[in-house]
């Protein structure tokens, strides 16, 4: 994963940072190599930090919305954090859509909204 | 002018376009409308035209262009292809309305068979903050 995200793990969450702008094939990595990483430390969460993201342009915001999708489907609870503002400017005036999903401004906010939804015995 | 034949140059083209837009004196936000918008163009030229080029300069008003071509198989219906690119919806997903709308002056000339010319101009516009 370290060649276009790094990831850490915090309990049962898995906090994923792509590493600048990916270009289409490793955009198309993170994505694959994200969800490998959920299903081997058996998260039931995943923090998606895009704070390091200058652009994100229909390529990369539809493999996003895929990642965010699939995740879901399994099980996995998303948050996504630190999108930057100019970004998510371009992302509304582009019409570019991830679907719906959890964000905070931080990974403090996107530890708390998790720990909200935990199911508590 | 800057040749497109990789994805790695699509990368290039985004910095390149970045850097132009910071020297003019264009804003954050500005500056990421742009690299946005000629990403998307730059990855229409490479996975539909085939490869090509893209050409930036500045142009009275201090303004940005940005000229892609390609000789590519052209793009037979132009409507069908300004929708908005990322949808479900199984349009073509070429971006063009997307980044269309990031730019003052879009321009979009295509010939089936010969390849596809598309112009972008933006110009700075005031601070609201100083």
């Amino acid at each position: 994963m370290g060649r276009v995200a790094s990831a850490l793990r915090l309990g049962d969450c898995l906090l994923v940072t792509p590493q600048g702008d990916l270009h289409d094939s490793a955009a198309d990595l993170f994505l694959e190599e994200t969800l490998e990483s959920l299903n081997k430390a058996r998260c039931t969460s995943l923090i998606l930090n895009m704070g390091n993201v200058e652009v994100v342009d229909s390529f990369m915001g539809r493999t996003i919305g895929e990642l965010i999708q699939a995740a879901s489907l399994h099980g996995v609870k998303v948050v996504v954090v630190g999108l930057r503002p100019e970004v998510a400017i371009t992302m509304v005036e582009m019409n570019i859509s991830i679907g719906h999903v959890d964000t905070a401004l931080n990974i403090d906010n996107a530890l708390n909204i998790l720990n909200k939804k935990r199911i508590r015995p | 002018m800057e040749e497109i034949r990789t994805e790695s140059d699509i990368v290039r083209c985004r910095s390149l376009a970045r850097a132009f837009a910071g020297r003019l004196g264009f804003g954050k936000v500005d500056q990421t409308r742009i690299t946005t918008a000629v990403s998307e163009i730059a990855r229409n030229t490479l996975v539909h035209g085939g490869g090509g080029s893209m050409t930036i300069r500045v142009v009275e008003g201090n303004g940005l262009e940005v000229l892609f071509v390609d000789a590519g198989p052209g793009i037979q219906d132009i409507d069908l292809a300004m929708r908005d690119g990322y949808s479900t919806a199984g349009s073509l997903g070429l971006g063009l309305g997307g980044a269309r709308r990031l730019i003052d002056e879009f321009s979009l000339e295509s010939k089936v068979g010969a390849g596809t010319r598309v112009t972008m101009r933006k110009y700075p516009s005031k601070q609201a903050w100083g």
